[in-house]
């Protein structure tokens, strides 16, 4: 089952090519969670930014039932709270053969293979 | 002013498949409703529905179906929230004069397989990032709530365990009951991984059910003979907190003292409660939201809460959704409707002993990491 394809306004979250690109509010400066097509804090435009794609996990769980069979092939999938550098959190994944060794606090940057996803995703911060 | 009560409630019978289709279990359990309250159905002039499996349908093509002519109708669209909501606006609209008689239904037919269907597109946020991550479902979504409890608070295991056996204790004593045999804390720390660190029985159990409350004015009310039940309050908060993806916290506590004080009780008035149990840690959150014990302190307070029907604070007294199977928004409305009962002093074998304060609270449309809605009311018995 392909994924399916974004709404217009959070298409190019799934463009990444190797960099975390999010949407920041050049007035506020807030980084919403997940796209929108207008800023959740003080409704004006959003622009696209790339980020450095480093944070932290603030918490995650450890998924070892999916709800679809097409993640069977995945399990056990990381799901994870990240708190970007730049500010802004969202929800993602831990990928990587290390991913179980997750902890709350664990230093995580932007993936760039290996995940299962077109949404970025994540692995621990090899430093 | 018309003042309005709580009259009456209903099930439909549990089931774990799906031998009867949504428009059985609705109708059985209105007519369970009405039929206790002696109130015909073409008595009725407002109708609540909340329910995940019926679309296209909705509460209007229900008024159709039932041969109903609705003056007042409203669609639960709060997930788990939607029961106490509905009470709340059902008693609001007899005030208004809008209505004399509503009857608030909440129901579904599920398996685990086609509740798992359901949530692949519950909501946008949740279809478009979500469901892409393998999130896991609601398990995974409580499964980030329940690691940040535990990291911050230390909350045990152990502790949220307690919630899982209690409820079974109350679910052997409710003949309407998917489970059926005792639980051990021994099997509930043994039991499988779901989504770490939740494991089976922090969990529930999607299932086909329906419930319904009857709410009506002081008129009919007396006609009936039976004991009234004020909505002496009643707070919804939807996306308490923005920005925030996880529900915790969970938005509960924003309302608590603004619906005691509406209300005119204290915590130390309320006999029961029903809390929105689709987790043993959101039924923790719900304790400490509410303020039966600080924020984070639900792990001590559960190590000595004596949460059975006989204790100081009864919990979920009909079992609730974790042990009698979670009837989708029917898991919504089965506390109400639990309430309702225990205040009409109807508990039967396992009666919270002179019933006379409930606090039932919902929860529920999970989306971009969170429950988005809200809802708790204070229910009264009116002497």
């Amino acid at each position: 089952m392909s994924e399916r394809a974004l709404l217009p306004h959070a298409a190019p979250l799934a463009e990444a090519n190797g960099v975390l690109r999010l949407q920041r509010c050049p007035a506020c400066g807030a980084v919403p969670e997940f796209p929108r097509i207008a800023c959740p804090r003080c409704f004006g435009e959003l622009e696209w930014v790339e980020l450095s794609g480093r944070g932290t996990v603030f918490t995650f769980g450890v998924v070892r039932r999916p709800h679809h069979e097409r993640f069977q092939p995945e399990l056990p999938i990381v799901l994870a709270v990240i708190d970007l550098d730049e500010g802004g959190r969202l929800i993602s994944n831990v990928v990587g053969d290390d991913r179980l060794e997750t902890e709350i606090g664990s230093a995580v940057e932007l993936a760039t293979s290996g995940g299962f996803s077109q949404l970025p995703q994540f692995r621990l911060a090899r430093s | 002013m018309p003042e309005p009560f709580v009259v009456s409630y209903g099930s439909s019978p549990y089931e774990k498949r799906e031998p009867h289709e949504l428009l059985w279990h609705l109708w059985q359990a209105a007519r369970a409703c009405l039929d206790r309250a002696g109130i015909e159905k073409d008595e009725l002039d407002g109708l609540t529905l909340a329910s995940f499996s019926y679309p296209p349908g909705n509460v209007v093509t229900l008024g159709e179906h039932f041969g109903l002519r609705l003056r007042w109708a409203e669609q639960g669209v709060f997930g788990g929230a939607s029961g106490v909501v509905a009470v709340g606006h059902a008693a609001d609209a007899i005030r208004a004069g809008r209505a004399r008689a509503v009857l608030c239904l909440a129901g579904d037919v599920f398996t685990v397989e086609s509740h798992d269907a359901m949530l692949e597109s519950f909501t946008p946020a949740m279809r478009d990032y979500l469901a892409p991550a393998g999130f896991g479902g609601a398990n995974g979504i409580f499964s980030l709530v329940q690691r940040l409890h535990t990291e911050r608070y230390g909350t045990t295991r152990e502790q949220l365990g307690k919630i899982a056996v209690t409820l079974r204790e109350h679910a052997l004593l409710n003949p309407n009951a998917l489970f059926k045999e005792p639980l051990t804390l021994g099997q509930y720390m043994e039991a499988r991984p779901i989504a770490e660190p939740l494991h089976l029985f922090d969990c529930v159990m999607p299932c086909s059910g329906a419930e319904a409350v009857l709410v009506v004015d002081e008129e009919l009310a007396r006609r009936t003979g039976r004991p009234t039940i004020e909505v002496a309050a009643m707070r919804e908060l939807h996306n308490a907190h923005p920005g925030l993806p996880l529900s915790l916290p969970a938005g509960f506590e924003v309302y608590a003292d603004e619906l005691f004080d509406a209300a005119g009780v204290t915590r130390g008035d309320v006999d029961l409660v029903e809390l929105y149990d689709d987790y043993t840690i959101m039924v923790a959150v719900q304790l400490e939201s509410y303020g039966f014990c600080p924020i984070g302190g639900a792990g001590p307070f559960l190590d000595k809460a004596d949460l059975s029907f006989r204790g100081a604070l009864p919990v979920n007294t009909g079992g609730g959704q974790l042990s009698c199977g979670q009837s989708g928004a029917g898991g919504g409305m089965i506390g109400v409707a639990e309430a309702v009962q225990q205040l009409q002093h109807e508990g039967g074998a396992r009666q919270v002993e002179a019933a006379e304060v409930g606090l039932v609270s919902g929860f529920g449309l999970v989306s971009y990491g969170k429950g988005l809605c809200t809802a708790g009311a204070i229910l009264r018995r009116h002497e």
